[in-house]
């Protein structure tokens, strides 16, 4: 660290702090006075450019107001004075003003009247329009309409070279040229010749013929107050507006003049002026500002310009107002640099004056320092010079005085230490000796107390031995010692514990707790033995204790002899082993029990060591190996095992997982047989978990698995003889489906028969149709000559009075009408003499014009050769009676093949088909029409069912089956009924005929196979079998209600299978 | 006087018209033609024609037919009008029938649908030529 006296520090610690308020000063005023200069500069902007839009705004609206006023005196000289002649023409070079394309093209001359009728042509003559010009100091233009647009066929309009614009013409495209052809006024900027004008045209008529049209107009860069009010705004170089089009040629400017500064690029490369342009036209912000960087031709540094826009939509103008920003801050530096340059000086002065004020304040510091100084190296003479009175000399002299206190006060205190260190040193000798004398006596004491200590330890631990063991005893043992006499001279405190007495009242004789046991006898005449000195065995007393549970002791005596050898005490000691005896008869109860186990378990069951040599083996061991116990008793259990087996049963491999269970394996018995058993096996272990062999039990399966075996084969027999079950099903089935199918056919075979009439009859009606028609048309055409020769003769009137007559859709007349018809008709024609009334009388109702009759007479009695007409007519009825006739039997004839088609058609898909039943009844109907002409009544009530999913083709033949039974049990005479109505979950079929009914005895057999009625070859007998298989196919059911002389009804019922 | 006549018995209009109309292009205005649509009609109209007096010379009769057959039809023709020439037209050959009018009214033809304007021809004339014969002995 940098050693600065005391003025420096301040010196320094306030010029940086004064330097440091100066910057932050500056930065503030910047900051502010910098955001204040833009947001003033911004609404200058703003409002120049406001002012000059709307002094362009007013200047337009004067100018078009102008025109306006001037186009009125335009007309004045034009306006219904102008007319083309066309006899005289010119030819001149037009050319278009966009494209600049020319041409020569011949045009008719125009000429316009004056006011007192003169003519004056006006085709390329200026005359007229420059003297307007003068009088109203805009331009002035004639145009003629020509195919290409409006030509300018006199004008004061010039163009750049000063040449004036005659023969320029406005193309087609022009909005000018489009309303001034719809005869509308055009106001406003339009494109003249080569620049814009804002402008006024009219259309010029000659009579209501639109010849033209007239112009004034004023040059926009002409506007002249307006581009001097703009350019007068300039402030300064850099700071001035200025005007371009949309198209980014510049209008007003004051640098510029003319050109087009659409790509204009700022230094970034920035398309500046098209950006602005994009702003107004596509994004519609009619104002706005943006900024760029700049260089100025004369000037070599970049600047920032800012630049405020509005957009003028009449002109098509962009009013734009531009400043250098560095202009606006320019006054903002000056200021600062000022700023700048003040504060530097303050601070100058202000650091020599701190400098001078230091030395002043730290002269005396100065002195002070220095005699504090010495002060702290006791040097206590010192003595500060006091040089002034203020505060500082004041510490001075306070220092001063204390120096001389401080100064007698050390002498002092040195002079009583002297004294004192001579006192204690006294002192101390003396306690030194005190404690050497101390010291000897406590070695004495410690060598007595460490005899002392080991001695008790001794005792107490053999006390603690001894305690152990009494406490021990104290649970099951009772000492006691017996005098010869009987008496107790002892009884241990533990009989409180064992027996429940206190020891008082045992010493009162314990005999009288004993219980009725037998052994207490025995045991008592050992105890009465002992007390005669004779020495006893261990013998057991039972004991009532307290609570009155009888307790077994061992007790073991032992008489004390003095040395004369005569007894003096029985000494003895009393076992509680009821608890013993209680567990011994548990274990035993046990092991019996576990043997007896052994003995009734199905199970062989042994025991191995851990070498798997057998160590038990019980009964049923030995039954189903041969072996005994005796002769397997410790040999390795692999005696009667074969392989697997014998190798290793896993039983003691740490991989097999334990206890195993129901593994099968194979044993030969003592006798060479094998067996094959099932095993269960598991580990013994010790109680503290060691292995120490093994038990293992089987069981013989022999019997079982052979049984097993022929389950199987039988079983497999079983499956074999269901598959073959299944197979001769299956080819049932197959030769089933083919009875039908032929039973379908024989079916047919009999339909067959029948519908060939219904075919055969319109074949021949057809036929016979055919041939009529060719006849009636042959004669026709035959006959066309003589037609026509007698139409010349009034055959005509009546031809077409028949041809009109006809009535075509008239139904025909019974044979008998038309006989009675006929003879009146004949006796008619008679009366009127007219020839062959026979065949006319007929025609005229073959035609059907029996009720025309009156109309046609005159004409029959008039026309020379009426029959002729007549019959002739009657060639071209027939030939539209009998096509209508052949159109008729086609129809039946189609019908009849339909139902046909429909009834042998056999579903291909094997599917259940979305079937209408009615529809299906009506088909067999079709095909059963002979059988109901011949005399059989059909009566039908098909009722709404809805459609049954089914097997079409063998629905069909359901009902062929029963109808065709019904027919033929009514003899071909008789009424079917059948009737369809559905209920909640099926449809029902009813089929009832009024034939004899089917007798009782028989009823129920009708649906047997091969059962029939019928006269041998007539019916297989299979009809009825095949319905009913049908309908079980299809989880329908039949029911068949027949009761003789009353007919038979069968009712079908087919479940609606959604 | 009365032409003779030609009936015709069939349940089909379309039958009878085409019949008709091609016995008259066939055998022109010598005959008349009469039709009826089931046997009890031709009953009536053979009475009818009958009683006005006109000679019934032959008749082509269906033989499926509602109710009465024809076989049956023209045995009872022939028990009243034995001398009409009768002729059946069938569309099924059903040969009992044939045979059984062949025995019991004296059936000249049968005619099968359908028919040729030759065979109906041949069948028309040869019976009427057999009955002019059997009027000519």
């Amino acid at each position: 660290m940098l050693k600065l006296q005391f003025k420096d520090k301040i010196n320094i610690g306030f010029g940086v702090f004064f330097l440091l308020y100066v910057i932050a000063m500056l930065l503030v005023s910047i900051f502010t006075l910098r955001k204040s200069f833009e947001q003033v500069y911004q609404r200058e902007l703003v409002n120049m450019t406001e002012s000059i839009f709307h002094i362009a705004h007013a200047s337009f609206e004067d100018t078009q107001k102008m025109l306006n006023d001037n186009i009125n005196v335009l007309k004045h000289f034009v306006g219904d004075r102008s007319r083309i002649d066309s006899s005289e023409k010119i030819e001149v070079r037009i050319e278009n003003q966009i494209s600049r394309q020319s041409k020569l093209k011949e045009i008719p001359l125009m000429f316009v009247d004056n006011h007192v009728g003169l003519s004056k042509k006006v085709s390329f003559n200026n005359e007229l329009v420059d003297y307007i010009t003068r009088q109203i100091g805009a331009t002035v233009t004639i145009f003629q309409l020509i195919d290409e647009g409006l030509l300018r066929i006199s004008t004061s309009v010039q163009r750049a070279d000063s040449t004036y614009a005659n023969g320029t013409y406005i193309p087609t495209t022009s909005p000018v040229y489009r309303t001034i052809l719809n005869g509308e006024t055009y106001q406003g900027r339009a494109y003249v010749v080569d620049d814009y004008y804002i402008t006024a045209y009219r259309p010029l008529y000659q009579g209501d013929q639109l010849i033209g049209a007239y112009y004034v107009g004023v040059r926009q860069s002409k506007l002249d107050m307006l581009n001097r009010t703009i350019k007068s705004y300039k402030l300064g170089e850099t700071y001035f507006p200025y005007v371009i089009s949309t198209e980014g040629d510049v209008v007003i400017h004051p640098y510029i003049d003319g050109g087009n500064i659409l790509h204009a690029r700022d230094l970034n490369g920035r398309f500046f002026i098209r950006e602005m342009v994009e702003n107004v036209l596509e994004n519609k912000n009619y104002s706005g500002s943006l900024e760029y960087e700049w260089t100025h031709e004369t000037k070599e540094t970049p600047v920032t310009r800012v630049i405020y826009y509005k957009y003028f939509p009449q002109m098509d103008w962009i009013i734009a107002v531009g400043i250098n920003k560095e202009v606006i801050y320019n006054p903002l530096y000056e200021q600062i640099t000022t700023t700048i340059i003040v504060s530097l000086i303050l601070f100058v002065i202000v650091l020599v004056f701190v400098f001078l004020m230091g030395r002043v304040f730290t002269r005396q510091l100065k002195s002070l320092t220095a005699g504090i100084e010495q002060f702290s190296r006791k040097k206590f003479d010192v003595r500060i010079p006091v040089k002034t009175s203020d505060e500082l000399g004041m510490v001075a002299k306070t220092f001063n005085k204390m120096a001389a206190q401080l100064r007698s006060f050390y002498e002092d205190l040195e002079n009583k230490v002297k004294k004192r260190t001579e006192e204690i040193t006294e002192i101390n000798q003396k306690l030194l000796k005190q404690k050497e004398e101390l010291e000897e006596s406590h070695e004495e004491i410690m060598a007595s107390n460490e005899e002392l200590q080991t001695l008790n330890e001794a005792l107490t631990e053999s006390e603690e031995k001894f305690r152990r063991l009494v406490e021990n005893l104290k649970e099951e043992y009772i000492f006691y010692s017996q005098l010869p006499d009987g008496g107790y001279s002892y009884i241990s405190p533990s009989v409180k514990n064992v027996l429940g007495y206190s020891v008082q009242e045992a010493m009162g004789g314990l005999t009288r707790f004993l219980t009725e046991a037998e052994e207490n006898k025995e045991a008592l005449e050992k105890v009465r033995e002992g007390l005669k000195g004779k020495r006893q065995e261990i013998f057991t007393l039972e004991f009532y204790d307290s609570q009155g549970n009888p307790r077994t002791f061992e007790v073991t005596e032992t008489p004390v002899f003095d040395k004369s050898k005569k007894m003096i005490a029985l000494e003895g000691i009393a076992k509680d082993i009821t608890q013993y005896i209680k567990n011994q008869k548990i274990i035993q109860r046990e092991k019996e029990l576990a043997e007896m186990i052994l003995k009734v378990v199905p199970s062989a069951v042994f025991t191995v060591n851990q070498d798997a040599e057998i160590t038990s083996w019980n009964q049923k061991a030995r039954e189903l190996t041969g072996f005994s116990a005796a002769e397997v008793m410790n040999k390795p259990c692999q005696v009667f095992a074969e392989s697997p087996c014998n190798k290793s049963c896993g039983l003691f491999d740490d991989k097999v997982e334990k206890p195993i269970s129901k593994k099968e394996c194979t044993i030969v018995t003592k006798h060479g047989n094998r067996r094959t058993v099932i095993k269960n096996a598991d580990l013994l272990k010790d109680l503290n978990g060691n292995v120490i062999g093994g038990i293992e039990s089987f069981e013989d399966i022999t019997e079982r698995k052979n049984a097993e075996e022929k389950i199987k084969k039988a079983n497999k027999e079983l499956f074999a003889q269901k598959e073959e079950l299944q197979q001769a099903l299956k080819d049932l089935e197959e030769a089933q489906s083919q009875l039908i199918q032929s039973e379908k056919m024989a079916a047919l075979g009999q339909l067959i028969a029948g519908i060939a009439h219904e075919i055969n009859t319109p074949l021949g009606a057809i036929n016979a149709s055919s041939g009529n028609l060719a006849d009636s048309l042959g004669t026709a055409v035959e006959n066309l000559p003589m037609l026509i020769r007698n139409m010349a003769r009034d055959g005509i009137n009546l031809f077409i009075k028949l041809l009109r007559l006809i009535e075509w859709e008239l139904p025909e007349l019974s044979s008998r009408e038309k006989r009675q018809l006929k003879k009146q008709l004949v006796k008619k024609l008679e009366a009127e003499r007219i020839e062959n009334p026979d065949s006319i009388a007929e025609s005229i109702i073959y035609m059907k014009l029996q009720g025309n009759v009156d109309t046609l007479m005159p004409l029959l009695v008039q026309t020379p050769n009426a029959g002729f007409i007549v019959s002739y007519t009657r060639n071209i009825v027939s030939v539209q009676k009998n096509s209508k006739n052949i159109g008729l039997a086609v129809e039946k004839a189609s019908s009849v093949v339909s139902a046909l088609k429909k009834f042998i058609h056999k579903d291909q898909t094997g599917e259940k088909v979305r079937t209408n039943i009615n529809e299906n009844l009506e088909v067999i109907f079709t095909l059963f029409a002979n059988k109901f002409k011949k005399g059989i009544e059909l009566q039908k009530e098909l009722g709404e069912i809805p459609e049954v999913k089914c097997y079409t083709d063998e629905l069909n033949q359901v009902w062929s089956n029963i109808i065709q039974n019904a027919i033929q049990a009514m003899g071909d005479k008789g009424t079917l009924f059948v009737k369809t109505t559905k209920d909640s979950g099926q449809v029902h079929v009813l089929i009832r005929d009024s034939g004899p009914g089917i007798p009782e005895e028989i009823i129920d057999r009708i649906f047997e196979p091969l059962f029939t009625t019928k006269p041998q070859g007539e019916g297989s007998g299979l009809g009825l079998d095949i319905v009913k298989k049908i309908i079980e196919r299809h989880k329908g059911n039949i029911k068949v209600d027949s009761k003789p002389g009353e007919g038979t009804t069968f009712i079908v019922s087919l479940p609606l299978n959604k | 006087m009365n032409k003779k006549v030609i009936v015709c018995v069939d349940d089909e209009p379309m039958i009878l018209s085409s019949l008709t109309e091609q016995l008259q292009k066939l055998f022109g205005e010598q005959y008349q033609y009469e039709t009826a649509e089931n046997a009890e009609e031709g009953m009536e109209l053979l009475d009818e024609l009958k009683k006005e007096g006109t000679e019934v010379m032959a008749i082509v009769s269906d033989w499926l037919m509602p109710d009465v057959k024809g076989d049956e039809f023209l045995i009872r023709v022939h028990k009243k009008y034995p001398d009409i020439v009768k002729v059946m037209l069938t569309g099924q050959a059903n040969q009992k029938s044939i045979e059984n009018a062949r025995q019991h009214a004296g059936l000249h033809a049968c005619i099968y649908k359908p028919w040729t304007d030759n065979d109906l021809k041949v069948i028309i004339n040869t019976g009427l030529g057999e009955k002019s014969d059997e009027i000519a002995k």
